[in-house]
């Protein structure tokens, strides 16, 4: 079993704590773009992004990569929160508002997040961890890719492989219809849910 | 549970489709976007290939 992930200190971080749980007999980590890996084709019988395909750069690219490795007949495990979840914009450690992202700006978001985290101790890191700098010099939320439902649904467009489960999960159960509904369905559901499995 | 994290657990929303045992017990898995390692770990404890 691999975990990969692009952020450079996390395998470091997951080898010691596989250790430190007595699972690094079963379990290693390593440094690496999902859209670009070096497994040979057909070696993984699972492959899973929970809470993941919001973050990827490339989730075309990531996907066409995932059922290049993964083996004929096996799954793929996709599920994240859309964009426009009450915290879709990924930074309620600091601006607990829900719906935030959906009224302010990004400049707005980016400015208030930093005069909140700035007098912690990982503030600095924080700032670093969620936020780049765009060619033209302005600020953007890097660390997500503002996935939304939509957007998911036009990229499934483009995926040859079968999707065998399919779920949009509500914010509550209370609030089914408007998780349903056109107007409201980004806003609403809080996990968009998916299986595919790589044709034989 | 809590060994590992104390969040719910969002892949347990695959559960209708596929039990734990049936996404990683025996099989080679590769997890995207583990980060720290903590989700990867559970999965773990359902006896994965190395």
């Amino acid at each position: 079993m691999i975990g990969i992930d692009i952020v450079p200190h996390y395998a470091e971080e997951g080898n010691e704590f596989a250790k430190k749980k007595g699972l690094d007999h079963l379990v290693s980590f390593m440094t690496g773009d999902a859209a670009r890996m070096d497994f040979p084709d057909n070696t993984f019988d699972t492959i899973i992004m929970n809470d993941a395909m919001e973050h990827v750069g490339e989730p075309e690219k990531t996907l066409e990569e995932c059922f290049r490795v993964l083996k004929p007949g096996w799954h793929l495990y996709i599920n994240f929160p859309p964009y426009y979840h009450p915290y879709g914009a990924h930074l309620s450690d600091a601006i607990g508002i829900p719906w935030v992202h959906a009224l302010f700006s990004e400049q707005a978001l980016i400015d208030a997040y930093k005069k909140l985290v700035r007098d912690l101790p990982d503030g600095s890191d924080r700032i670093a961890f969620r936020f780049d700098k765009l060619p033209d010099g302005r600020d953007t939320i890097s660390y997500i890719n503002r996935m939304t439902i939509k957007r998911f649904r036009k990229i499934q467009q483009g995926v040859v492989q079968p999707a065998v489960y399919q779920r949009e999960i509500p914010l509550r159960n209370q609030l089914q219809a408007l998780a349903k509904l056109p107007a409201t369905r980004e806003f609403f559901v809080k996990m968009v849910v998916c299986v595919y499995q790589k044709a034989k | 549970m809590s060994f590992f994290f104390t969040s719910v657990t969002s892949f347990d929303y695959f559960l209708p489709f596929h039990s734990h045992e049936q996404m990683f017990c025996d099989k080679t898995v590769l997890d995207i976007g583990c980060g720290g390692g903590g989700k990867t770990c559970y999965y773990a404890t359902y006896g994965p290939k190395k």
